[in-house]
């Protein structure tokens, strides 16, 4: 077990390492100068000389690629070329809106798609209502969606606030439109999983020893499918982090995604590559967490080869 | 009646199967089948995969699964007739009238539950004991059973168990019912051969001290030899013998009896380089053929066998066969 | 117990084996039958639609020349959809150029990105998958821990940053979403193959002595076909929407060479006075992902897990 765990750490090191890796190998074989981009067309070759030199940028590649390393490792993601400021401070700064629509998406998606998954798991035949909307909610890209709910809540009902700030009444909209979105993906799995527990031959053990339905399914079965839920709650963190650049876009949300977008377009390389890195960090941190809480739930998932 | 020791408490009642069907579907896997097992014996039901067998034993216990029915017929354990049962009545009478004791016992408990757990939460939902009560009354059980530490194992999850200490807990949780019909459906098939003979000595031990009663489903005659008092043969959906144990080894009047004696006995005692025996043909699949279920298959079969279903008749003390050549066997 | 036929073993059935009583996780043939014909009406439906779009975008210059697409017009902004006036089908964008020659040319744009994308990843995957599953050692872990990489960055933060680096248009979106999808096809894959090979037939093939990449292209892929076609679905799907999501956030294709991306980026600016300037190429958008996952959906239909039986029903 807790050589599991070490293993599985230094893997998720090792993943992060590779992404710094991957970062580096793509800005530096790429053409195109990063002090032009910095200073303007117009800059003077002196400024052009200066800048190049801060950035280390006539050094030869191994000696550029430690440096970054070093620096990536002790927390300096960089400089945003277009504010001057530290990349890893601007992440932080924008990173509590993200985890709060992040958060708020999950509720809704764990309540909304594990409800709907238990009660089609539970129904002996399958709904096609149900199924409808579920391939409906499937095929509609989360601006889709996004732009749906903006239209309807936020202009032609104007229910909910879309000014751009960040309390809780401007979150509702991007939270339920993300949440909407991974429903149907957690109704799948709730049900598929509760469908296979309640076929199963301990579920029967339950019946012969004439336990109420309730009993059953809350003890016997919802132990049972925690572990796949688990599962696809760390595999949402991945999935949260790219849908929210088009809700954050949409609902103008103040997160991560936004700022990436606007770095995209002042093509501001050191906060768009620390941004991903940063991203891949909570992804492997967030998969460590779900593999050691579903170690805790799911005895045979401690067992399991790293 | 061979063997009917004298219980040191009496805990079985007697089962009566009178005319009971099952169907799935459009499809008849058990016919008219009518069985009496006595309070605190053994009853052995022999056949083919397909011939009925685990879906009598799924009847009786009132656990048949989704899709299949009981569409005649009754079962009455004691003085409960379990197929009258609905409901809430049901759900009381499971486990309590007839425990089941399944095959695969490795699937049959829940793995993310506590093994003294499962235990424990027949104790408290059935009596209302409280959870300290039950766990004490789990861990007797478990030593009941014969194992070792039962502390230790209480705390441990199915998945950390042998094969032959996981059917000692399903075992364990059927006794905690105190159950007045124990249905065993090939609980030592999965298991090696020791281990196999430790759980049926287990559940010997078990049954002289409480006089369970007993309905226990195999394929292996041996089985049959060590446990039954009784012996039902079932094919095709049908009973075709009932006898005691001793009439069966010594004088089965159905040649579908006969035939799976031969090939047993072909398969424990021939020498090295003999063949083994087998029936030919292959049970039905898709519902039997008309007459007598065995007729394609039978060596004795006329022209009457593929028409007219021969029913069971009385050939001797104890002891009925469903053959319409009975006359001619010897 | 005289007359038994005995007869060899060879030609007739067991007589006892181990029998399973009946279990609800068997679906009877007749359920599972209905699940195929109601897998095979869903997957065909997605097939038809992915084809009617292909073929509309296929009419791009019966819709207009790529020349008409570009005139706009002060005097014909945001004009409602209706036939007859001015001759614009679907009305006008805010600057004032014809909206249904510009969807069928950003559908047209869309579809080459989503096709391309979803062939050259899935093609992609696959190799490694096949590769690192069926050849196993270092190499594998190798292939896998790259694999772990790509998956673990998250898609659309990531391709944003692969996009300021690979360059904008047609042939960088392409290359963008690739990186981006591959490696989940690659991780299905793999899983499949290995799954694949513990089977006794291929074993049983290495056994014999057949050469390994005999035992590959005879055994494995003929089994990894039914993946790939559920897998290219899915991936499809997911392509389609990274790919005119990008495109939407300024990635893709750019302005004024209409794709539907860029023309949601268009339409949500002016949404509030000319919604149907949004919503063509949203519903456009919404049925080449439905088209695909139609098909997903129908090919995972034929899954009788979906029809498994619970005891609470019994």
């Amino acid at each position: 077990m807790a050589r599991r765990i070490a293993v599985r750490i230094l893997l998720g090191a090792f993943t992060v390492l590779a992404v710094v890796l991957l970062t580096f190998v793509l800005q530096y074989v790429v053409p195109g100068d990063p002090a032009r981009s910095i200073a303007g067309p117009k800059a003077t070759p002196e400024v052009l000389k200066e800048i190049r030199g801060q950035l280390r940028l006539d050094d030869p590649w191994w000696s550029q690629l430690g440096h970054y390393l070093s620096s990536v490792l002790q927390g300096d993601l960089g400089t945003s070329y277009s504010n001057d400021r530290p990349v890893l401070s601007l992440i932080l700064e924008r990173l509590p809106a993200t985890a709060a629509l992040a958060a708020a998406a999950l509720v809704v998606e764990l309540v909304l798609g594990g409800l709907w998954g238990m009660w089609e798991a539970l129904r002996p035949k399958r709904s096609w209502l149900l199924a409808t909307v579920n391939v409906g909610l499937l095929s509609m890209p989360v601006f889709s969606l996004g732009f749906l709910l903006l239209l309807l809540f936020g202009y032609q009902l104007p229910i909910f606030p879309i000014d751009g700030g960040s309390g809780p009444a401007q979150l509702v909209l991007p939270a339920i439109t993300l949440g909407l979105m991974g429903s149907p993906y957690y109704a799948n799995v709730v049900r598929d999983s509760m469908r296979e527990a309640l076929s199963s031959s301990y579920v029967r053990t339950a019946v012969s020893k004439g336990l109420s339905r309730r009993r059953i399914v809350s003890r016997h079965v919802l132990r049972n499918i925690a572990s796949p839920v688990t599962t696809l709650i760390g595999m949402d963190v991945a999935v949260f982090l790219s849908g929210v650049v088009f809700v954050e876009k949409i609902f103008a949300w103040p997160g991560i995604g936004q700022m990436q977008t606007e770095a995209f377009a002042d093509l501001d390389r050191p906060l768009l590559t620390g941004t991903v890195i940063v991203a891949a960090a909570l992804v492997v941190t967030a998969n460590l967490l779900v593999d050691l809480l579903r170690s805790a739930i799911d005895p045979r998932a401690a067992s399991e080869a790293p | 009646m061979t063997t009917a020791p004298a219980p040191a408490a009496t805990l079985g009642s007697e089962v009566t199967i009178d005319r009971l069907s099952v169907n799935y579907g459009d499809f008849t896997a058990l016919r008219d089948v009518s069985l009496t097992v006595p309070a605190g014996t053994t009853t052995a039901l022999v056949g083919e995969s397909g011939s009925g067998k685990s879906t009598l034993a799924l009847a009786a216990g009132r656990i048949l699964p989704p899709g299949a029915s009981i569409s005649g017929g009754s079962v009455t354990v004691g003085d409960t007739e379990l197929t009258a049962l609905r409901g809430k009545a049901l759900r009381e009478a499971r486990g309590h009238t007839a425990a089941y004791l399944a095959q695969d016992a490795s699937a049959a408990l829940n793995p993310v539950i506590r093994v003294g757990k499962q235990i424990a939460e027949v104790h408290q939902v059935r009596c209302g004991a409280s959870r300290a009560e039950a766990a004490e009354l789990a861990r007797q059980g478990l030593a009941d059973v014969g194992i070792p530490d039962p502390d230790r194992v209480a705390r441990l999850y199915p998945g950390a168990l042998s094969g032959g200490m996981r059917q000692r807990v399903i075992i364990a949780i059927a006794l905690a019912f105190r159950p007045q019909l124990l249905i065993a459906d090939e609980p030592t098939t999965a298991l090696d051969v020791t281990v196999q003979a430790d759980i049926l000595a287990l559940v010997s031990r078990l049954q002289q001290q409480c006089g369970l009663t007993v309905i226990w489903i195999t394929h292996d005659m041996s089985v049959v030899a060590e446990l039954a008092d009784h012996v039902a043969v079932l094919y095709g959906g049908r009973l075709v013998e009932h006898t005691d144990v001793l009439t069966l080894f010594e004088g089965a009047r159905h040649p579908y009896t006969q035939a799976l004696l031969t090939c047993f006995q072909s398969g424990r005692f021939a020498g090295p380089k003999q063949p083994f025996t087998t029936i030919s043909g292959s049970p039905p699949v898709a519902g039997p053929p008309g007459g007598c279920p065995f007729h394609p298959r039978c060596p004795q079969a006329d022209a009457r066998c593929g028409t007219e279903l021969p029913a069971p008749r009385r050939v001797g003390h104890d002891h009925t066969a469903a053959c319409h050549r009975l006359e001619e066997t010897p | 117990m005289s007359t038994v036929p005995v007869t060899p073993p060879t030609a007739t059935a067991p007589v006892a084996t181990a029998a399973s009583g009946p279990r609800p996780d068997q679906p009877r043939p007749a359920a599972r039958a209905t699940a195929r014909t109601a897998g095979r009406r869903l997957w065909l439906t997605g097939l038809c639609l992915l084809g009617f779009l292909v073929v509309l975008a296929l009419c791009t210059p019966l819709a207009g020349s790529p020349y008409t697409i570009h005139t706009d017009s002060l005097t014909s902004q945001g004009l409602p959809a209706g036939v007859g006036e001015n001759g614009h089908l679907l009305g006008t964008d805010a600057i004032g150029r014809d909206l249904f020659a510009r969807t069928l040319f950003g559908l047209r744009a869309t579809l080459i990105i989503a096709l391309t994308a979803n062939l050259t990843s899935v093609a992609l995957g696959a190799v490694v998958g096949l590769v690192a599953g069926f050849y196993r050692g270092w190499f594998e872990q190798v292939l896998m821990r790259i694999v772990d990489v790509f998956l673990s960055v998250p898609t659309v933060l990531s391709g944003l940053a692969l996009a300021s680096i690979v360059g904008r248009g047609t042939t960088g979106i392409i290359i963008v979403v690739t990186a981006l999808y591959w490696a989940w096809t690659a991780r299905l894959v793999h899983g499949e193959t290995v799954r694949l090979r513990g089977r006794g037939f291929v074993e049983a093939a290495l056994a014999h002595g057949v050469r390994r990449h005999t035992a590959l292209r005879r055994h494995v892929l003929p089994h990894l076909s039914t993946i790939l076609l559920n897998v290219a679905a899915l991936n499809g799907a997911a392509v389609v929407v990274v790919g005119a999501g990008l495109s939407y956030l300024g990635a893709g294709i750019q302005p004024p060479t209409p794709e539907l991306g860029n023309m949601l980026a268009d339409g949500s600016s002016s949404m509030t006075y000319a919604p149907h300037t949004l919503f063509v190429p949203l519903v456009l958008v919404i049925a080449t992902v439905l088209a695909f996952v139609l098909v997903a959906e129908g090919l995972n239909r034929r899954n009788p897990l979906s029809e498994r039986r619970s005891w609470l029903d019994a």
